[in-house]
């Protein structure tokens, strides 16, 4: 009988159980964060061999290792040239890769404009191993083996997949605005602008977080673009911090959490755009 | 301000679909019509054609003396009113109605005193802040009327603009339009499949079929005098009966059979002895499901035109009663008033109202007499 | 809106369809057809290069380091879809029902995925050569007290955990939007017909959200085939190349190692296999989506 009113009990209780293995299982996710935090804000003096003594609080919270790291990654500079890469391919993807969903999206009657639509999406399943080489190649001859290019190729990488979400979400725009705007005197380029472009709201945000995550974490292109050029990004300024300085880790690791605090802000600011634009993404 | 001149109008798709065959139709300025027909007769592809949203395959279409063929729809002074109402959801009702303006570069003073007479006239002025979504089907409906009305067109074009509403707010808005139309005094085209609409609304009624003109008319000439099969089927709820039969001649008599009676045509309807040609033949004979009577007067005043029906079932309407029988194994449907309601399965007497029935030709389609 | 009176439209689609598009051959379909290129020759990345046909493809078939990168990338990723879609998918049942912080912990559990896997590879290298070692050292664990990443046989192991923590993130959202569409209804009428506990998931569940499922099988594939980043950063490739993904063995090899012609092949072959994959993926996907 006990056992009994006990289940009873436990089932009445489940979503509690739930809860409590979702926050134990959560330990997992901060725990790497946690150790990252603990080791960045310690002098190796205090790394003693025991991991207690890695993973226990600093006894000064010390920002040493922060200046250093950020002197010799060029933290502000890096960051900056993180930021300006990303920012630009996600304003270039929002504003263009919607223009041309727009026309590819609603020319598709026309068999030319589907298979354009066909060979642009068929983009997808590129690896960038193979046009890595190339890749090299081609902008070192046009001279683009800088940030420019690194944007140029980002907005052309990420063309196939911004343009199927766009032609995608174009279909639930019904045709008869456009007839409304012409009616009322919009240019086509009018039309997109005032009418479409507002209407695609949504899908611009979903584009935006995919565009910049993707930009902002990639470490090969800027990596056979930007190498010895002194413009690096973020993941490449710790690659090369790595080879050079990966055996002090109290440093090695404040110039990690340097690394992932913009985008840690930026998520906890965003949280919820960010998901939603990322599920949107995937779901479509 | 404008008539339109429809001239021999094509529209033929690239896949080679011809939509529209040799339209002709004169609309007068400031008049009421109406283009009815069943979904794919090529009405809304017409209203389309007028307001440049299609391009014209072939043939002349003109508003006013202005043949614009090839005119860009902003600049035909057209407004048109869509079947979704197409508003521009992430704009206001007052920038949805200012959109065209601002684009045809008015001053905004002008446009800001245009909107806020039209949202008088339609009601909005509450409403001017607001976005579509936060609107109900019949305020929409009216924000798209004002954007149209805020252009001062020379031609209103409605496309469907009643179908997404619901049958109360149809029936109060159909008087809307009649009166907005009264107060503009603008030429309005307006196409509707609901032949109720048609009929209520329009000076002239257009009926169109498989993208021809099947008849052009007033609402009362089109429902007592259908030019065919077609249009008398079309127009008219209940529809018509239509009965197989065979034109018999006696002397200078005409008559037709139905189901062993025979019914004598009045010879006033008989015009130019047009009925010496069908003697012999099978025709089709119409009657309205109204021109059936069942009251013990009228059958005695017509004893040669008394036919019996078997009721297969009724349906209560209220002051009516709609009944569903057999004359000769061909399904009729008759209204009774309801106090005449007949029993299922029963066979009864009716008399049939012979001024007002139709022959229609077999082959043709055509009607014979009305 | 068709034909010819809206030249002015159809003009302005291709005004801006032309330049973009010649954009896209430019650097994506010529790079594709110059690697092609690149793998007929001997092209060492630098210098002159002969023609020399289809032999980097012959090589390629009897070189053991191209032929084991093919072997570990495959089987991890294999392993890791798995072992990402079964935690994914018990995590998402977990944020699905009825718990506190819902909104809290879903946002918790999604936090790897936008972080860079670089560092985040190197965070776990450190993890795994210091912090588990440690623990299994404090337990009397011989089996965890040496690093997984110093041994050939376990360090594919570390690769899967780190990759995982990351993986798992995507796919558990994907899979909490999927329950979300299963109508409640649904459940109640099984719960009537005696659908309850596993029976629930088997029957109702699983089969409702398996487009979903599908996603999920396809990003896996496709991203663990392609693993880089944290190959780089845990691993290096290492022990023993015993980690080289082929993704890394095309930079490395043809970026550093002055095998460029060598190496195109490779990631012609590669591409192949992608494309290969993904249409079996798509084909399995439409048909799926066809029965629903």
């Amino acid at each position: 009988m006990l056992k009994k009113s006990q289940l009873a009990r436990t089932a009445k209780k489940t979503n509690r159980t739930i809860t409590f293995w979702l926050l134990v299982g959560s330990l997992s996710v901060f725990f790497p964060l946690y150790m990252t935090i603990m080791i960045a804000f310690k002098d190796p003096s205090q790394m003693s061999n025991s991991i207690a003594g890695i993973l226990a609080f600093p006894k000064s919270w010390s920002f040493d290792n922060f200046q250093q790291a950020m002197a010799i990654t060029d933290f502000w500079h890096t960051l900056s040239n993180s930021i300006l890469i990303t920012g630009a391919t996600m304003i270039v993807a929002v504003i263009f890769h919607s223009l041309i969903g727009y026309a590819i999206g609603r020319s598709m009657q026309k068999r030319g404009y589907r298979l354009l639509y066909l060979y642009i999406i068929s983009g997808m399943f590129v690896p960038f191993a193979i046009i890595m080489m190339p890749i090299v190649k081609q902008t070192a001859m046009l001279g683009i083996d800088n940030r420019f290019g690194v944007v140029l190729l980002y907005s052309i990488f990420y063309l196939p997949m911004n343009l199927m979400l766009y032609t995608g979400y174009l279909k639930n725009i019904p045709l008869s605005l456009e007839e409304a705007a012409a009616i009322d005197g919009a240019s086509t380029f009018k039309t997109f602008w005032s009418v479409i472009f507002p209407l695609m709201k949504p899908m611009h945000a979903t584009v935006a977080v995919l565009t910049a995550l993707g930009t902002w974490n990639d470490v090969m292109l800027p990596l056979v673009l930007l190498s010895g050029t002194g413009q690096n990004t973020l993941p490449i300024a710790q690659l090369n911090f790595q080879s050079q300085f990966g055996t002090n880790y109290n440093l090695a690791f404040a110039s990690y959490l340097l690394a992932l605090i913009p985008m840690l802000i930026i998520y906890i600011i965003g949280q919820k755009q960010i998901i939603k634009g990322v599920v949107n993404g995937a779901i479509k | 301000m404008a008539s339109i001149s429809i001239r021999n109008l094509n529209k033929t798709y690239p896949d080679g679909v011809e939509v529209i065959d040799g339209l002709n139709l004169e609309i007068k300025d400031k008049e009421f019509i109406v283009l009815v027909g069943p979904s794919g007769c090529g009405k809304s592809t017409t209203l389309r054609m007028i307001a440049g949203l299609e391009d014209i395959t072939g043939g002349e279409l003109a508003i006013g003396d202005r043949v614009v063929n090839d005119v860009q729809p902003k600049d035909r002074d057209i407004a048109m009113v869509f079947q979704n109402y197409a508003l521009y959801p992430h704009m206001t009702v007052y920038k949805n109605m200012a959109f065209g303006l601002e684009l045809k570069k008015v001053p905004k003073d002008e446009i800001d005193q245009k909107i806020k007479e039209a949202a008088k006239v339609l009601d909005l002025e509450k409403y001017l802040n607001r976005k579509p979504k936060a609107l109900s089907g019949g305020q929409r409906q009216r924000v798209a009327l004002g954007r149209a009305m805020v252009r001062n067109p020379a031609v209103f074009l409605l496309d469907e603009p009643l179908s997404n509403l619901d049958a109360k707010l149809r029936t109060q808005m159909r008087t809307e339009i009649s009166k907005l139309h009264r107060k503009l005094q603008t030429t309005f085209v307006y196409v509707t499949h609901d032949q109720t609409e048609a009929m209520t609304m329009g000076d002239r009624i257009v009926v169109l079929k498989d993208g021809k003109i099947q008849q052009v008319d007033t609402p009362e000439n089109l429902y007592n005098k259908p030019a065919n099969i077609f249009v008398a089927g079309f127009i008219g709820s209940p529809q018509m009966n239509f009965i197989n039969s065979k034109v018999t001649q006696e002397g200078s008599k005409y008559f037709i059979k139905i189901d062993g009676c025979t019914l004598e045509i009045p010879a006033g309807k008989n015009k130019n002895d047009i009925l010496s040609k069908y003697a012999g033949k099978e025709v089709v004979v119409g009657i309205r499901p109204e021109d059936f009577h069942l009251d013990q007067a009228f059958i005695e005043m017509a004893p040669k035109s008394l036919i019996d029906v078997k009721i297969d079932l009724t349906e209560m309407m209220g002051a009516e009663v709609y009944c569903y029988g057999k004359i000769d194994d061909e399904a009729i449907i008759f209204r009774a008033p309801s106090r005449f309601r007949p029993k299922e399965q029963e066979e009864i007497v009716v008399a049939i109202d012979v001024n007002k029935i139709h022959l229609f030709d077999k082959e043709t389609t055509e009607s014979i007499i009305i | 809106m068709k034909d010819k009176l809206n030249s002015n439209r159809s003009r302005t689609f291709l005004a801006i369809t032309i330049p973009i598009v010649i954009l896209f051959f430019v650097f994506n379909t010529m790079a594709v057809i110059q690697g092609f290129g690149y793998s007929l020759t001997n092209f060492k990345g630098f210098g002159g290069y002969d023609f020399v046909g289809l032999r980097n493809y012959i090589d390629l078939f009897s070189d053991e380091r191209i032929i084991n990168s093919y072997i570990f990338t495959f089987g991890f990723a294999i392993i890791c879809t798995i072992l990402v879609n079964i935690i994914s998918l018990v995590l998402a049942l977990g944020l699905s029902s009825k718990i506190r912080a819902q909104g809290a912990l879903r946002a918790i559990y999604f936090l790897p995925n936008i972080l860079g896997g670089l560092v985040i590879g190197y965070v776990f290298n450190f993890f795994f050569t210091y912090i588990l070692p440690g623990i299994g050292e404090a337990i009397n664990s011989g089996a965890l007290s040496n690093s997984l990443l110093a041994s050939p046989k376990t360090a594919w192991f570390a690769l899967v955990i780190t990759v995982a923590w990351q993986a798992v993130a995507l796919n558990t959202l994907i899979y909490i939007s999927g329950l979300q569409t299963v109508p409640e209804d649904v459940y109640e009428a099984g719960a009537i017909d005696g659908a309850v506990g596993f029976k629930k998931f088997k029957n109702i569940t699983f089969p409702l959200i398996m487009p979903f499922f599908t996603i999920n099988m396809v990003l896996c594939m496709k991203n663990f085939l392609m693993v880089f980043d944290q190959v780089v950063s845990l691993t290096g490739g290492g022990p023993a190349r015993s980690t080289e993904s082929i993704s890394f063995l095309i930079y490395s090899g043809g970026l550093s190692g002055g095998a460029f012609g060598y190496q195109s092949a490779n990631a012609v072959i590669f591409f192949v296999v992608i494309v290969t994959i993904s249409i079996f993926q798509l084909r399995f996907l439409n048909s799926k989506e066809e029965q629903l």
